[in-house]
């Protein structure tokens, strides 16, 4: 169930980085990031690097 | 009146008009003529003058001339006017005419012959015939047709001979009904008559017929939830198929199973068992295996999307649509524009989900087809939701489960449940988010369907955590409560 595994890791992700562990939330969100284009899921990947992309400015 | 009136005529008028009417509404000059059992003048007479006095016309001149009744009424009394005796007697009489009437293309008299052969009391025919008119009526999308010309075969084998070939018949006729039945989602239905076939089979120790009968009956269990069910009659049939070495119920039983592993959650072994059903059934040829192909394609496609495995999935989904718009009856076109929808949805490219799901509705309601269409509907509605089309997003979700519950189906169930959840949360509604995704947790689990209870739990906790927006050093003593 891959899909599902990259929309778990990004949903840790982005509630990690919501609770204050950039550190977790980036592993999960490259899991997630790599999950999504290994299956070519274009829809999420946005969201998902948007969510990465916002640790790294903190 | 009318009844009077008919009474009044010559009695050879009388009883020409009377043969018309068990012809039926319209009636072809040749076959009343091999049927009345008069001489072709006075046929020809006798119908210029029930022209005259407005109970028949002449409908038309060519491919072979042709009358009909001037009101159905008038040939509804006229029929009654019969005695059952001869009116039976005429029936039988009008199948040997429209045979030899047919000669070689008798195929396309297969409705006319079911009917007259069963009123005639020609049983071992209206069998063949019903059988015949049933597997017809199917393939052009007539379910309701489909039922009544199966049962009605199944009222005439009533009254053969209760030896092994009727028996036999009578397992595959309940078997054929199924295609209907389902369809029309009339699932419950469908599992007595399986039951009274698993019963015939065993009692004739008929291991083939059996097994058919068990695959089938693994795909229903699984339809209404029962997966331990399912799960023993799909492994009981495989065995069979095994023991037997027959590859066409080796086929049957791997699609079954598969589609059972599927809806359990165990897609590496769903999709294994799929990929053996595609093979075999691309090992064979013609109709019904042109719908296997297409049927086990499909639910490999479906299957696939579950893994991730897009690639392979999307060119399988891809040749079942091509084979179902080519020549695939009944359902096909239906389920094969619903699983590469159900594919592209759960990779996220929702203008070719939305496509096919749109084209699959459209079959849906053409056909009046129930079992696919609440799938069809229920994805469409997920697929809308993504785009942001929230309120029809919802309204064809609810719908589909609604439809789903009418037509006591419970696969699923949980999947479209946590679907729903997934719109209330866009629209910003997260009480009902929760407890749509508790509901889809709770049937998931009672249905011992583990894909679909990760589904549930994700769900749960994504309407969690966006209940909880509250970053450090904001954030507020952590809470378990519901959002």
């Amino acid at each position: 169930m891959r899909p599902l595994q990259a929309h778990c890791h990004r949903g840790l992700g982005t509630l990690y980085a919501k609770t204050g562990r950039p550190e977790q939330a980036h592993t999960e969100l490259v899991a997630a990031i790599d999950l999504y284009c290994a299956m070519d899921m274009t829809f999420w990947l946005p969201q998902a690097e948007a969510a990465l992309a916002q640790i790294g400015e903190e | 009146m009318l009844a009077a009136r008919i009474d009044q005529l010559p009695q050879e008028e009388k009883a020409l008009l009377q043969t018309a009417a068990v012809i039926g509404h319209e009636v072809p000059l040749a076959l009343l003529q091999a049927v009345a059992e008069l001489p072709e003048a006075q046929i020809r007479l006798g119908l210029t003058h029930l022209q005259g006095t407005e109970f028949l016309y002449e409908m038309r001149l060519f491919p072979e001339i042709e009358y009909t009744f001037k009101h159905a009424l008038t040939q509804k009394v006229a029929y009654e006017t019969v005695l059952q005796e001869r009116r039976r007697m005429l029936h039988a009489r009008i199948v040997a005419a429209l045979e030899a009437l047919a000669g070689e293309r008798v195929a396309e008299q297969v409705d006319r012959l079911a009917h007259h052969a069963l009123r005639g009391e020609v049983w071992a025919k209206a069998a063949t015939y019903g059988q015949q008119a049933g597997a017809r009526a199917y393939d052009r999308a007539a379910f309701r047709g489909a039922v009544a010309s199966f049962e009605q075969a199944l009222q005439a084998l009533a009254h053969l001979p209760d030896d092994d070939d009727t028996r036999g018949l009578a397992i595959d006729l309940r078997h054929a009904l199924g295609n209907p039945l389902t369809a029309l989602g009339e699932e419950r239905r469908f599992l007595a008559l399986l039951g009274e076939a698993e019963a015939l089979a065993r009692a004739l120790d008929d291991r083939a017929r059996l097994g058919r009968v068990l695959a089938r009956k693994a795909n229903h269990l699984r339809l209404v939830g029962d997966h331990v069910g399912a799960m023993a009659a799909g492994r009981e049939a495989l065995d069979l198929a095994t023991a037997l070495s027959n590859r066409t119920l080796q086929r049957e039983a791997s699609f079954s199973l598969g589609r059972e592993y599927s809806a359990i959650g165990d897609f590496g072994r769903a999709a294994e068992l799929l990929r053996r059903s595609v093979e075999a059934a691309d090992g064979e040829s013609g109709t019904p295996r042109t719908d296997m192909r297409i049927q086990s394609r499909a639910w490999l496609t479906r299957t696939l999307s579950a893994l991730g495995s897009f690639t392979e999935g999307l060119r399988h989904g891809q040749e079942a649509l091509r084979l179902a718009m080519l020549d695939g009856p009944g359902r096909s076109p239906i389920f094969a524009h619903g699983c590469l929808g159900l594919l592209y949805l759960a990779r996220g490219d929702l203008e070719p989900a939305i496509r096919a799901l749109e084209q699959g509705l459209a079959f849906c309601r053409a056909s009046g087809t129930r079992d696919w269409f609440t799938a069809v509907v229920a994805c469409l509605g997920s697929a809308y939701a993504l785009q942001g089309r929230l309120t029809e997003g919802r309204a064809l979700l609810e719908e589909g489960i609604t439809e789903n519950l009418r037509i006591d189906r419970r696969q699923n169930h949980a999947l479209w449940v946590t679907w729903l959840s997934e719109v209330c949360r866009l629209a910003g509604r997260g009480e009902e988010a929760w407890q749509h995704a508790r509901q889809a947790l709770d049937v998931a689990r009672e249905q011992k369907a583990c894909g679909d209870e990760a589904l549930a739990l994700y769900q749960l906790g994504v309407v969690q955590a966006h209940a909880a927006p509250a970053p450090i050093p904001h954030r507020p003593k952590p809470t378990t409560s519901r959002p």
